[in-house]
Parts: C-alpha cells; sequence; structure tokens
C-alpha cells in the first residue's frame, strides 16, 4: 500500500515535470530587436572595480544591471539618522536590501533625464580587515548631480558614504554595507534622493 | 483551539499596533498582563551600562529598570540613555533617551486595568545642524474575558492614549533658495512682492491628542475538528498640531530677513482592523485552515523636509488558505494560496501612493520514510502587479521549483542532492525596465565521516544564470553567467588537543554575451583557495591557532578570434592572495583572557599582457582581552577591548601606508540594586 502510493506518486511527478517545463513557465522571454553593444562593467576583482562601476552606472539606464550585480546579497543601507527622523511615520527606510536598493536605482534611472556621480575624496583612511572573508570599509565625501522631475527642484545631492567592500567565495568584491551621513553643507543626501525612488516594495 | 499568542496578548497587540504607525507594528513587544501579575519580583531595581566602539561609531547605553508586584499589583518601570558618536565625522552624533512605565491591576479574575506610559527623545546633530522628536505617551487599558455560552470565549478592550509630539529642526540649506514674500497693508490687501534669498530654516511643531480604541475577540470551538476566532479592533484620534516654520534669508539689499509662518491645524487619524482564522481538521491526515485579514487606517503627520502636513491613507486586505496531508508516514503534500491588496494614498508626497496586488501559490511534497532518508520538492509561484504609482508601475512574476534529496548509505557515508529553477520576471508599463532573471543550480555532493574528530566533505555544483533585459537600448549587456564549483572541507582531529581543518574551492566563472557586437565583453575567471587553520591547546590556560589562507584568481577575456569558432582565454590578470596569521590566547583568571594575533596579507598580481606586476604586503598586530566575571554585590561585567594596528609597505614614498591605529571596545555592566 505505501510503497504503491509512493510509486505512484513519484510517476505523477515524473509525469508533470516535462509538462511544467514544457510550458517554458522558466523560460526568459527575447529581447526585442535592436539596441547595441551595452556598457562596459568591469569584474570585481578589486573594490577599485567596484567603485569604478558605481560612478559609472549609477543612475544610468544601461547601467542599471551593472550597478545591482556591485550589491552583496547580504546589502544593506542605513540612512543618516537626521533623514531617519524627518522620515518620521513614513517608515521608507526599513528593511533597505539590496532588492530595494537595486529597484531605487531602477526606477531613479528610468526617471533620470540627466546625472553625475562624484566621490570627491577619502575623508578618513580606510580599515582593512583581513578575513576571511577580506573586507575594506572606506570613507567617502560625494556629491551626485541628478536631474529628475521626481526629486525637482533639488538637483545637488551631497553627503559622505561609508562604504564596506567584502570580497565573496568567488573572489569578487561587492558591497555589503553602505551608511550615508549628511556633511556639513546642509544639502540633501543621497539617502535622501533614494527615499523618493522607493514605491510600491 | 490554539492561539498562536494568548488572546489577550493578541489584543493587546493589536491596539498598540494601531497606535503605531505603518510598519511599526512589527518591531512592537506585546505585553500579557497575566504573566505580569504572576511573576515573581527577584530583584526590584537592575543599572546596565554599556560602551561600545567600533571602527566608526561610538555608543554609550544606560539602562536603569524597577519591577514590584504585590498581589494584584505589578509595576514595571525603566528608563535608558544612548548617546552615539561616530569618531571619523567629529561632531556628528546623536542621543536618544526613553522612559516607561507600567502599571497592571487585576480587579476580579476576568478583568485588568492597565496604565502605561512612555516619554522618548531622540536628537540627530552635525556641526550645522540639530533635528530632535519628543514623544510622549500616555495610555490607560481596561480588558474584560467572559464565556457567555460554551464553547466561546469573549474579551472585550477599550483603551484610551494621551499623546504630544514635539519636534524641531534646525538646519542650512546649502544653497540659498529664492521664497516670494507677499506684502500686505494695514487693510490686509497685498500691496506687492518681496524676494528674499532663504539660507536656514528653524522648524518646531508640536502635536496634541487623545486617542480612544477599542477591540473585542471571539473565540469558538463548535466541534473537536472545527476552531473560528476573530478579532476586530478600531481607534480614533484627532490630534491638534500648530507649528512655527521660521526663515532666515538675505534681502536683495543684503539685509537679514525672518520670516515666520505660523499653523494650527487638526488631523484626524482613524484606524480599523479585523482578522478571522478557521481551522478544519475533521479528515484524517489532513489539516486545513483559511484567514483573512483587512486594515483600513488614515493618519496625519508632518512631513519635516517639506515642511507640511502629510496625510496618508492605508487599505490593506489579506486572504490565505493552506491545507495539507499525509497519506503515509513520513510522505507529506501541501499547497498554500494567498492573496493580498494594499492601497496606499499620500496626499502631499503624491508620487509614493501606489496600488499593490499579489498572488502567490506554493506546493510542497516531502517524504522522509527513515531518518536517513529525505526527499522534498516545492513549487513556487508568485504574481505582483503594482498600478498608480509615480514610477515602477507594472508586474512582477517569480517561479521557483526546488528539489533535494539526501541518503545516509551507512553510518560513514552520506549523499545529498538539491537544485533550484527559478525565473523572475519584470515587466514594467513602461518597458524599458522591463528584465527577465532566470537561474538554475544543481549541486551534488557527500560527505564521509571516519570518527568524530577526522570527517570530509565534498560538493560540485553548477550554477547558470541568463540576465535578458527586453528592451533594445538596454539589451546589449544580455549575458549568460556559467559557475562550476568544487566546495571540500577536511576536518582532521590529530591529538586530544591538536586539529586540522582545511576548506578548498575550485570554481570558474564563465560570463558570455548573447550579442555577438558584445563578444569582446566576455569574460573568464577562476579561482583555487585553500584556507588551512591549526589549533593546539598547549595548556588548559593557552591555546594557539594558525591560519593559512591562499588564493589564485586570475581572470581576463574568453572571446572568439577573428574567424575562429572556439573562445579562447587570454589572461588579462593573475592574483595571489596570501594570510598568514597566529593568535595566542591566554587565560590567566576564570573569566579573563588574552590574546594577540599577528598577520601578514600578501597581494601579488601580474598582468601579462602589460609585463607588469604589483605586490602589496600588508601587516597587522591586533592585541585585547575579554572579561566575563561576576563582581561581589550582585554585579557583573561583561566586554572585551582591543587594539587593532596596521599598515601597507609602501611600494614607493609616494603612495601611502593606509596606516590603521584604532581601539574597539565593548563593556557590559551590570548591577541589581
Amino acid at each position: 500500500m505505501r510503497r504503491g502510493i509512493v510509486v505512484r506518486l513519484a510517476v505523477l511527478a515524473l509525469a508533470a515535470a516535462p509538462g511544467v517545463f514544457g510550458c517554458g513557465i522558466f523560460s526568459p522571454r527575447a529581447p526585442r530587436p535592436g539596441g547595441g553593444a551595452g556598457v562596459v562593467c568591469v569584474t570585481p576583482n578589486a573594490p577599485d572595480n567596484v567603485v569604478s562601476n558605481v560612478l559609472a552606472h549609477y543612475a544610468s539606464l544601461q547601467g542599471v544591471t551593472c550597478y545591482a550585480s556591485m550589491l552583496d546579497g547580504s546589502f544593506t543601507f542605513h540612512p543618516d539618522a537626521a533623514d531617519s527622523i524627518d522620515a518620521g511615520a513614513d517608515t521608507v527606510y526599513v528593511h533597505w536590501t539590496r532588492d530595494i536598493e537595486s529597484r531605487v536605482a531602477g526606477n531613479l534611472a528610468a526617471n533620470a533625464t540627466f546625472h553625475l556621480v562624484v566621490f570627491d575624496s577619502a575623508y578618513a583612511n580606510p580599515v582593512f580587515s583581513p578575513g576571511p572573508p577580506r573586507s575594506e570599509l572606506r570613507f567617502y565625501a560625494y556629491h551626485l548631480i541628478i536631474h529628475a522631475p521626481q526629486a525637482a527642484p533639488d538637483t545637488l545631492f551631497q553627503g559622505r558614504a561609508n562604504i564596506t567592500f567584502t570580497q565573496g567565495s568567488d573572489a569578487q568584491w561587492r558591497i555589503t554595507s553602505w551608511q550615508d551621513q549628511r556633511d556639513t553643507s546642509g544639502a540633501r543626501t543621497w539617502g535622501y534622493l533614494r527615499r523618493l525612488y522607493r514605491v510600491g516594495f | 483551539m490554539r492561539w498562536a499568542v494568548p488572546p489577550a496578548t493578541a489584543a493587546l497587540f493589536l491596539v498598540q499596533s494601531l497606535t503605531a504607525g505603518p510598519g511599526v507594528a512589527q518591531e512592537l513587544v506585546p505585553v500579557n498582563p497575566d504573566s505580569v501579575l504572576e511573576q515573581a519580583s527577584l530583584s526590584p531595581i537592575g543599572y546596565d551600562t554599556s560602551y561600545n566602539r567600533d571602527l566608526s561609531t561610538g555608543t554609550w547605553t544606560q539602562v536603569l529598570s524597577y519591577g514590584l508586584n504585590r498581589g494584584r499589583l505589578a509595576l514595571n518601570a525603566n528608563g535608558s540613555s544612548t548617546t552615539v558618536d561616530f569618531p571619523r565625522s567629529p561632531g556628528l552624533g546623536g542621543r536618544n533617551g526613553s522612559f516607561g512605565g507600567s502599571l497592571f491591576y487585576r480587579a476580579t479574575g476576568n478583568w485588568i486595568w492597565t496604565l502605561n506610559g512612555t516619554f522618548n527623545r531622540v536628537v540627530s546633530t552635525d556641526v550645522v545642524s540639530e533635528t530632535s522628536q519628543r514623544q510622549n505617551r500616555l495610555k490607560i487599558n481596561s480588558q474584560y474575558t467572559l464565556t457567555p455560552v460554551r464553547a466561546v470565549s469573549l474579551t472585550g478592550i477599550v483603551s484610551s492614549e494621551f499623546q504630544q509630539d514635539h519636534g524641531l529642526t534646525v538646519r542650512p540649506l546649502g544653497q540659498e533658495r529664492l521664497r516670494l514674500l507677499t506684502r500686505y497693508n494695514a487693510a490686509g490687501d497685498s500691496v506687492g512682492v518681496d524676494s528674499i534669498f532663504v539660507h536656514d530654516q528653524r522648524d518646531s511643531t508640536y502635536m496634541s491628542g487623545r486617542q480612544d480604541g477599542a477591540t473585542v475577540l471571539v473565540a469558538w470551538n463548535p466541534k473537536s475538528w472545527l476552531q473560528m476566532t476573530g478579532d476586530a479592533s478600531g481607534t480614533r484620534v484627532n490630534p491638534v498640531t500648530t507649528s512655527q516654520l521660521r526663515d532666515f534669508a538675505r534681502a536683495l539689499d543684503g539685509s537679514a530677513v525672518e520670516a515666520v509662518d505660523r499653523s494650527r491645524f487638526e488631523s484626524p487619524n482613524t484606524s480599523e482592523s479585523y482578522q478571522t482564522k478557521v481551522t478544519f481538521t475533521g479528515i484524517r491526515r489532513m489539516t486545513a485552515w483559511a484567514n483573512a485579514r483587512g486594515l483600513h487606517n488614515t493618519q496625519q503627520y508632518f512631513d519635516k523636509s517639506l515642511r507640511n502636513q502629510e496625510q496618508l491613507s492605508l487599505d490593506q486586505r489579506f486572504g490565505i488558505l493552506h491545507t495539507e496531508f499525509l497519506p503515509i508516514l513520513g510522505l507529506q503534500v501541501g499547497a498554500e494560496a494567498s492573496t493580498s491588496r494594499s492601497l496606499s494614498g499620500y496626499a502631499l508626497r503624491a508620487n509614493r501612493s501606489s496600488l499593490v496586488t499579489s498572488r502567490s501559490v506554493t506546493t510542497f511534497l516531502s517524504y522522509m520514510p527513515s531518518p536517513r532518508s529525505r526527499a522534498g520538492v516545492t513549487l513556487n509561484l508568485d504574481n505582483q502587479k503594482n498600478e498608480r504609482q509615480a514610477n515602477g508601475n507594472g508586474t512582477n512574476i517569480s517561479r521557483l521549483l526546488q528539489v533535494s534529496g539526501g541518503h545516509r548509505v551507512s553510518s560513514r557515508l552520506s549523499l545529498d542532492a538539491a537544485g533550484t529553477v527559478s525565473l523572475t520576471s519584470f515587466q514594467y508599463v513602461d518597458s524599458i525596465l522591463d528584465q527577465d532573471n532566470a537561474r538554475t543550480y544543481v549541486n551534488v555532493g557527500g560527505g564521509y565521516t571516519v570518527s568524530d574528530r577526522c570527517s570530509t566533505l565534498v560538493h560540485f555544483s553548477a550554477t547558470r544564470g541568463h540576465t535578458v533585459a527586453i528592451d533594445p537600448s538596454r539589451s546589449g549587456n544580455n549575458n549568460v553567467q556559467s559557475t562550476y564549483q568544487m566546495d571540500a572541507i577536511l576536518r582532521v582531529g590529530v591529538s586530544r588537543t591538536l586539529s586540522i581543518i582545511q576548506n578548498y574551492l575550485l570554481n570558474a566563472i564563465y560570463q558570455i554575451y548573447d550579442d555577438t557586437q558584445s563578444e569582446s565583453r566576455s569574460v573568464l575567471s577562476r579561482i583555487r583557495r585553500i584556507d588551512t587553520t591549526v589549533a593546539d591547546s598547549l595548556f588548559t590556560f593557552a591555546s594557539i591557532r594558525v591560519n593559512h589562507n591562499f588564493l589564485f584568481l586570475d581572470s581576463g577575456s574568453f572571446t572568439k578570434p577573428p574567424g575562429g569558432e572556439r573562445r579562447e582565454y587570454n589572461v588579462g590578470s593573475e592574483t595571489y592572495q596570501q594570510t598568514f596569521g597566529a593568535t595566542l590566547g591566554i587565560q590567566p583568571a576564570g573569566g579573563v583572557g588574552l590574546f594577540v594575533t599577528q598577520s601578514l596579507a600578501n597581494t601579488k598580481t601580474n598582468f601579462p599582457s602589460a609585463k607588469t606586476k604589483t605586490v602589496d604586503n600588508r601587516w597587522n598586530l591586533t592585541f585585547g582581552a575579554t572579561v566575563q566575571r561576576s563582581l561581589p554585590g550582585g554585579a557583573s561585567i561583561t566586554g572585551s577591548a582591543q587594539h587593532i594596528g596596521s599598515y601597507t609597505e609602501a611600494r614607493s614614498p609616494l603612495l601611502p601606508r593606509n596606516e590603521q591605529d584604532d581601539w574597539l571596545a565593548g563593556v557590559t555592566f551590570h548591577k541589581d540594586l
């Protein structure tokens, strides 16, 4: 009795498997014809390569996939404390993961008509952890110029970014943590810009 | 009938959830007055203080708590204070403090009164600005439980809460902003417009109100195989907010100008929620349940960034149907279907409004005929639709099939395998961001255990990911990434005190672009990795650990030569990365440990095409102490402190040595008074 049920279920599963795959429910769509050669996404063999990809591709429509691939699965974003207080009852900054960051970057890229990301300087020495896994914490002063209807009238976003890069088991480096801070300029931060594009997720 | 949490707890949790803003509810800890009244008070007053300093933040926390139980009465109070500073960003920091108290009184066996108060303040400062918020809450709660008829339990709760919020923001704008000020004459008629350039703002707001709430919970068990529960609750508050928004500006003639806008407004907030669950166990070996939830909430709050009153309305509905069946011992099949709808509307930040509807189906089968064997299959289908948004409208489809199995062939040998197939499809109304991600993963392997001290695990895996952007403007980056990997672990206990652990990893990642125009960007990366740890307990009070980490990585183009059919690998860079470290640990006294670690991290990179080579050596010396001790008088101390010093050998005098000289510490002192 018991063996019979198991055999029947196994046969049923085997019979259903080709149907599941045959329907193509796991097949991606074909891209629409046309298009060019795409953008260069440097293999992240070092933290500098990750930074290079972030600067080149953040808020760029063609570079969204590359920017998202620079984020580790454990990525978390932490806004400036004052930005968090300002958000008040709006819990927009809660549980900011790689998926959230990728979708926010996509929404911003689709909305921006002009973008420029600059890491102006390192305001403190980096911190290296020998690991394993090896990691590196860098302290950047940044500014962004973004022209986007949803961010208007603000166009300048400025502050400090404490970014942790970690080397994964595949030896490639990715961003695991991003701490945003205001600087003394009074300008809106990158965290404020991000907040504007988290909608519906 | 079974509750996930006791009814009283659930009721209080609901009331508190509705009091808080959306999304905050998950973080609240429910309070159960029944359990509080039954707890014995061991030590009425406790004090904890701790200081934690990591690489970028220093945090000092103090907590003082008091508890008292006397028959029908229970009293709890606690206060805490936290100060945060950022050593690498002088002037930047934050403080928060809170004081809370609870008074429980059991008037009769079924009737409980509760008084809760919380008073907290959060402050964030930098060199030029300060943001602070003070929040006061005082809530009285009355709960009555009765059983009107057999198999029915009824609980009612009414509550009233007094609320006060103070907010203060002082901020420079960074860049001057033009503001037009309308001038009025004595009769109130406009007589002109002045242009001023605002450089600083100071906003002060004060909100006060009283929130009333009621909750009813019903539990009904008509049959032993049928259980029904339900609850409904609602709250209402009509707070009054007054605000003073000051702009500090420069007039056209350069003189200083201060413009003040005062306002007073009422903002009625309401919230209603319901939940019902039916559980059916009438068929042998089968369990089925259905659950429906709903929440409607409108609330207003002052948006400090926009200096205006925001109104948010939420309408959420959620339903789930679950069934599982055990046809034979060890075999379980089941299915779960859920649907949800969430509509959020913002009056001020209209571009944050959205309607999200989702449907999800999960089916699963698991078979575990004995502790030696297991197998399982899960299929998950999700569909989420975003609408009425400023951007990102569209459908997100997710499909995932997981298969896993394992069998212990003998007491030493075990085999296991797992595989997944998934597709995530983003289908936007604005199709420029449309993208499909397909992924397959297979892993097979096993373990061999010689003894408790000696064992090995080996696994082989293959992963294939295909990223497909649909729009031609982005499809040039479409590629297939294939990864082949071997992982192995070897554990050898050479003697009672000496052990060796080695991890091996071989990995190859091929990234091949779909478009022939992108052929030149296809790449291959290969890795060999061996991590070795040797540990020995020399004496009962000392141990030594030696680590060696070796990584070889090469990467380069993997492209077809002109006219060629087969791709060829051209190494662009080779990296050898090694870390050698040794740690000595000593325990000079009970609960006290001292340690010192020295390591050298060496990174050597060759670029064959350019015939150049770089070498980096980084030295690290870390020493510190840990303590975990009880002190006289009911006190205890737990903590660790360490100093990290490191530097990179400079390849040339012009390059930075990236010296590090940091103290890290975390100490907690506890005292029962």
